[in-house]
């Protein structure tokens, strides 16, 4: 009986959770200065892919803690920094009854990462840039000689409780704002502390956008209604030659997303039995969307400046 | 046993214990008569809201228009320093009493049993309490049954807010906090656990007193500052939704963005000093203290 349980007991070693450090990528990376992005500027995808800073990390070879820094200078007044590690999430429609429609397709969660954020002035950072991640804690002194640790990072991260210290889970943007009223001039750094890496090639893409003014209309002037979309295509950063091949449909699968169909996913060719009632309803947009394998084509009208995808009529129509 | 039992782990905390004195013209409040419209002074214990006290490194008056605990270095603007409190603790705290009506508005250690409750609030403060269909809650019958429904429990002892009431071997539990002294005044003993002890740290604090009731004017209802209307246990029960609320997480460390006119603070002169030496000498000698919270802020 021992020997048959140990023949099965040893069939995986589990080995694919954890995340290996990959050639010709940094574990703790520099992205150096960003330039505040104008929110006039956030209108069209391909400004915003253009203005946007993309970098990839991996496990650090030497280090305990990977993660990306980068830093801005302030001028006095209010930025909103977001940071989107790959790629997209969202809980999958389990009722076999009413499935909600677009969430049927299964979350592929392996190809997720999460990165979280902290921003504070470059001055009480404790890392080395490219070297060592490090934090924005501080020694204080009161007045009575007692020591107190004083956390710094001023990128406050509400929980849905109300909660300070709170941070977006795997694949989901984090954003704050920072008000420099007080440090005009000064330098800050924005730190992004890998909390994990994706189990499909232990590569974690990411974009981070600096931009003017509060966090408030971000969305509307990017032309979105989920921050996810706020940074386009970010499993891709635009100088990486091979990520395409490896990240596959992700683009098309964002976009999807962002416009909710992601269901045009849903493999019903595969499985259009009983077990997959919402089959029946899988859309395949044919005017906005083509479906080719298992990539998202958008119309070349559509992709074009000046149009849009009108989703619910399956039509191209005037921006 | 014994020796384990008496093993000093020198731990550089102590609790601090001593009486509350919370003056006269603080439980006092003018209240309009529901029938007549006529305006009288009522001195009540009911009326002392919540105390929240603390130990810090100094008090200052530099800062604020009152007395308040020194703040560390600004991070934010518009977003004051922290306090750095070594410790603290509260002389009653918020409870939900069964009602949405009263969210936010029953704090521990003020009231005796459900009569008492609807007693201060249909009679005194002239804002009778209302059930979840706005009928107005004249039994206390009805509300111990909306109480043990709701809650799901068997004896008013397991509700923090009846403190007149006998545990489950029949034993009288008194809860309620204050008492009128002979100046007076009103007295309840304090407990801060686990200090971290540093000498010559001070003692202070402030009373979160209840708004004044003034639905034609500035529609506000009888309410504190300290407790957070938007959190807490949430109840989805049949058409029920709505929080229980529940205190603010940070009273201690930003008490001025609580603190407003109408409350009461431990003024400069009455700053207790904590002067033993170590942790050690005040668990072997604790000062004896009382706290006066006499300062009324404006």
């Amino acid at each position: 009986m021992l020997f048959l349980l140990s023949i099965f007991g040893c069939d995986r070693s589990g080995e694919e959770y954890v995340p290996k450090s990959v050639d010709g990528y940094e574990g703790v990376a520099v992205l150096g200065e960003v330039t505040a992005i104008a929110r006039d500027d956030l209108a069209l995808y391909d400004d915003r892919r253009d203005l946007i800073s993309y970098s990839t990390l991996t496990l650090p070879r030497e280090q305990l803690f990977g993660g990306a820094t980068a830093t801005f200078v302030a001028d006095g007044g209010t930025y909103c920094v977001l940071v989107d590690p790959e790629a997209v999430t969202w809980n999958q429609s389990v009722d076999f009854e009413t499935p909600s429609e677009i969430y049927i397709k299964k979350d592929n969660t392996s190809d997720d990462g999460d990165l979280d954020l902290s921003v504070g002035l470059s001055a009480n950072y404790t890392g080395t840039p490219g070297y060592q991640m490090g934090n924005f804690e501080q020694a204080y002194e009161d007045s009575l000689g007692a020591q107190v640790t004083v956390n710094t990072n001023e990128c406050a991260l509400v929980g849905s409780r109300g909660q300070t210290g709170a941070h977006s889970g795997r694949a989901t943007p984090e954003f704050c704002e920072i008000d420099t009223t007080l440090h005009p001039g000064r330098e800050y750094t924005i730190a992004m502390d890998t909390w994990s890496l994706p189990l499909d090639d232990d590569l974690l893409s990411f974009g981070l956008a600096v931009i003017e003014g509060s966090c408030d209309g971000v969305q509307d002037a990017a032309r979105v209604t989920d921050w996810e979309c706020v940074i386009p295509g970010e499993s891709c950063p635009p100088d990486d030659a091979d990520c395409n091949a490896r990240e596959g449909s992700f683009a098309a699968m964002e976009y999807a997303y962002c416009n909710l169909v992601q269901n045009v996913f849903c493999d019903c060719a595969l499985n259009p039995s009983e077990d997959n009632p919402s089959c029946n309803t899988c859309t395949t947009g044919s005017i906005g969307f083509a479906l080719v394998g298992d990539e998202l084509t958008v119309s070349p009208l559509c992709a074009s400046e000046g149009f849009v995808a009108d989703l619910n009529a399956n039509l191209c129509a005037a921006d | 046993m014994s020796v384990g039992c008496s093993y000093d782990e020198q731990l550089p905390q102590a609790n601090i214990s001593g009486t509350l004195v919370i003056p006269r013209e603080a439980a006092t409040r003018t209240v309009l008569d529901p029938i007549t419209g006529e305006a009288s002074e009522v001195t009540d214990s009911r009326f002392i809201g919540p105390v929240y006290l603390g130990a810090f490194p100094s008090i200052t008056e530099l800062d604020y228009g009152y007395a308040h605990p020194e703040m560390g270095p600004v991070i934010q603007a518009d977003i004051e320093g922290n306090t750095y409190p070594y410790g603290g603790g509260s002389v009653g705290r918020f409870d939900f009493a069964c009602f949405e009506y009263l969210a936010c508005r029953t704090p521990t250690g003020r009231f005796s049993d459900y009569e008492d409750l609807l007693g201060f609030f249909n009679n005194v403060v002239g804002d009778p309490v209302q059930d979840a269909f706005g009928n107005q809650v004249v039994s206390a019958g009805y509300f111990q049954a909306v109480c043990y429904d709701l809650f799901e429990i068997t004896a008013d002892y397991e509700m923090e807010w009846i403190s007149d009431v006998s545990d489950y071997e029949g034993q009288k539990l008194d809860r309620l906090d204050f008492v009128e002294n002979a100046d007076g005044d009103f007295e309840a003993p304090f407990d801060l656990w686990r200090v971290n002890y540093a000498p010559g740290m001070k003692l202070w604090g402030w009373m979160d007193a209840p708004t004044d009731l003034d639905f034609g004017v500035a529609n506000q209802r009888y309410k504190f500052a300290t407790c957070n209307e938007q959190n807490g246990q949430q109840n989805n029960e049949y058409n029920n939704d709505f929080v229980y609320g529940v205190t603010q997480i940070d009273l201690l460390n930003f008490p001025g963005r609580y603190i407003g006119g109408g409350d009461w603070v431990v003024g400069l002169d009455d700053v207790v000093s904590v002067d033993a030496d170590t942790a050690e000498d005040y668990r072997a000698n604790p000062q004896e203290i009382t706290v006066r919270i006499a300062s009324k802020v404006e």
